[in-house]
């Protein structure tokens, strides 16, 4: 009988898990939804989360797949902010590439990582490969300031 | 002595408007018709459809009070609209239908709102909803403290303190 409610009860955390990571939430001031084409903006104070990032923008636009209406990607513009497990990305706009786990930031970006600084212009993320690779343009270079405290 | 003739007057003053009062309300409750469930079956400015039904009506002139309201509207592409209330307002000449308390609107493509208090403009076609809203489809939840429905469900606006749950895929 324990064993059953054992299994029961780790059955439920794991549906839990599963339904909340296939779950994203997203708070403003303001919603626009249009059909024909499905359109959401988010606007003022949009804050949104999942499983793997945090979110911070003015605005935030949800841009979905022509097939299925799946989420394809989110848009933010202007002052955001994205925190994602040990990094910090500060830009101008950012795209979250949901299905391809990408993220791809522009404009201003400084990107905190353990303590160490990086700036430049253009960013990509992929969250797969924890991989993150930074570009500037030709007049301003990449600067970085690394944290050697320990 | 004249605080003393200052108080019968404001004592007379407020017999007045209380009897006064009472009998605008008698006039007004004499004056409007009870109908039994009453059903309004007629067309806004653009030729759609809109149905209004209703467990009991009150009629005031130009406006029908309503308890227990079911009402839909049809939409230009043929959807159905649905509207449940536990009361409403029905301005004859206006077309403007005012819902109050335990409010659901649904269409057939499986969308549902819920809010406390609504304004539906029947010619426009514009639906103003108010207090606790909230909405759900199959992919999205959404709670605010207003939302303006504008051409038929195309065009959704939600203000103050949004949240949504959005199902990814």
């Amino acid at each position: 009988m324990n064993k059953f409610l054992l299994l029961l009860f780790i059955s439920i955390i794991s549906f839990l898990k599963i339904s909340q990571a296939n779950e994203i939430f997203i708070e403003s001031k303001e919603l626009i939804i249009t059909n024909n084409p499905l359109t959401t903006t988010f606007i003022g104070d949009v804050h949104a989360f999942d499983e793997e990032i945090k979110l911070w923008s003015d605005k935030i636009l949800i841009i979905y797949t022509e097939t299925d209406n799946q989420i394809d990607a989110i848009k933010s513009y202007g002052n955001t902010k994205l925190i994602r497990e040990n990094q910090e990305i500060l830009s101008d706009s950012m795209t979250y590439f949901v299905i391809d786990k990408k993220i791809y930031a522009v404009g201003n970006i400084t990107l905190t990582q353990d303590g160490n600084v990086m700036k430049g212009n253009e960013l990509t993320v992929d969250l797969v490969k924890s991989t993150s690779i930074m570009k500037s343009d030709n007049i301003n270079k990449v600067s970085v300031k690394i944290n050697n405290n320990e | 002595m004249i605080s003393s003739n200052k108080k019968i007057l404001i004592d007379f003053l407020i017999l007045f408007l209380f009897f006064f009062g009472l009998k605008s309300n008698a006039e007004e409750i004499q004056n409007s018709i009870e109908i039994k469930n009453p059903i309004f079956t007629t067309k806004s400015i653009d030729g759609s459809p809109y149905e209004i039904k209703a467990e009991k009506g009150l009629q005031r002139e130009n406006y029908l009070d309503l308890f227990v309201i079911e009402a839909k509207l049809k939409s230009n592409e043929d959807i159905w609209i649905y509207l449940n209330a536990d009361k409403g307002t029905f301005n004859q000449l206006s077309g403007e239908i005012l819902l109050e308390s335990n409010i659901e609107i649904y269409t057939e493509a499986g969308e549902k709102i819920f809010a406390e208090l609504a304004n539906v403009n029947t010619n426009n076609k514009i639906i103003t909803l108010k207090t606790n809203v909230k909405y759900q489809d199959t992919n999205i939840f959404i709670s605010a403290d207003e939302s303006i429905i504008n051409n038929e469900f195309s065009n959704i606006k939600y203000y103050g303190n949004v949240k949504s749950k959005i199902i990814k895929k």
